[in-house]
């Protein structure tokens, strides 16, 4: 009964990993269990709600619905990748100074998402963040103040260019 | 925004098995930032004798009127009254045919 098991290779953060791992592994288990990236969220576990949205290839993707070993050799970006050791990334400063955070479980995921957005995406609008956040969920509700953010965020990112 | 939630779409369903039928988030569907609509925060001043120096909760609690203003305005617009939440609009055409049918 053990599962076939695969040899991965994967560049996360900007450093390149080799871990022999079971073919049925999910990504968002791979980087939680394995790596020990816990900044990734696992809740739904079925792609519903976005809070394990890690960045692929410069794409913001549900690690949890997506095998491990469909990120072979590809770029996986996380949350730990964005502060420059103490120096937080200006998405992340952004939330916290738009008051973007209430319960916290769904920031990572809505983080990831921003920056795939931010990143990809030249027309920065209300409708256009929207659509771009709109495959995550806050139960809390606070989207408002996250949309705020990610206005901010941008500003502050085309200011440092 | 959550009060919102809970009268036009949040729907715990539990049948008469005692099981779930919203078990997923999505057939649960709370709002997503889409749905997101026009926020004015006023403050309204009251003094609550309960309260200390009289004062009223703000953040949560406030959400239960959300059902109240919503299910008035939906009485305003069409002159149906809702007893049950959430308000959908699947709810709103079954009670308005049962209207037009006149019972």
């Amino acid at each position: 009964m053990s599962s076939h098991m695969f040899e991965l290779s994967v560049t996360i953060n900007g450093k390149d990993y080799c871990d022999m791992i079971p073919s049925d592994l999910m990504l968002v288990d791979y980087l939680r269990s394995y790596k020990y990236l816990t900044g990734t969220k696992k809740a739904c576990n079925s792609g519903e709600c976005g809070a394990c949205t890690v960045i692929i290839n410069g794409r913001a993707v549900y690690s949890c619905i997506m095998l491990a070993v469909q990120a072979h050799g590809c770029r996986i970006e996380t949350i730990e990748g964005l502060s420059d050791g103490e120096e937080l990334h200006p998405i992340q400063q952004a939330y916290i100074s738009a008051g973007a955070i209430q319960c916290g479980y769904c920031t990572p995921g809505f983080i990831m998402s921003t920056k795939a957005f931010l990143d990809n995406e030249r027309e920065i609008d209300e409708a256009s963040i929207k659509e771009a956040l709109s495959g995550n969920i806050c139960r809390c509700t606070g989207y408002q103040q996250i949309i705020d953010a990610v206005v901010l965020a941008s500003e502050n990112m085309e200011e440092e260019k | 925004m959550q009060g919102l939630g809970s009268v036009i779409c949040e729907d715990l369903a539990i049948n008469d098995d005692g099981i779930f039928e919203a078990n997923t988030i999505l057939s649960y569907k709370p709002l997503t930032i889409e749905q997101l609509p026009e926020i004015v925060i006023d403050f309204v001043e009251t003094n609550d004798p309960f309260g200390p120096y009289g004062a009223k909760c703000i953040a949560e609690p406030p959400a239960i009127s959300v059902a109240a203003a919503v299910a008035n305005a939906i009485y305003d617009a069409s002159g149906l009254r809702f007893d049950q939440l959430p308000i959908t609009p699947a709810r709103i055409q079954q009670k308005m045919l049962r209207r037009n049918a006149g019972r």
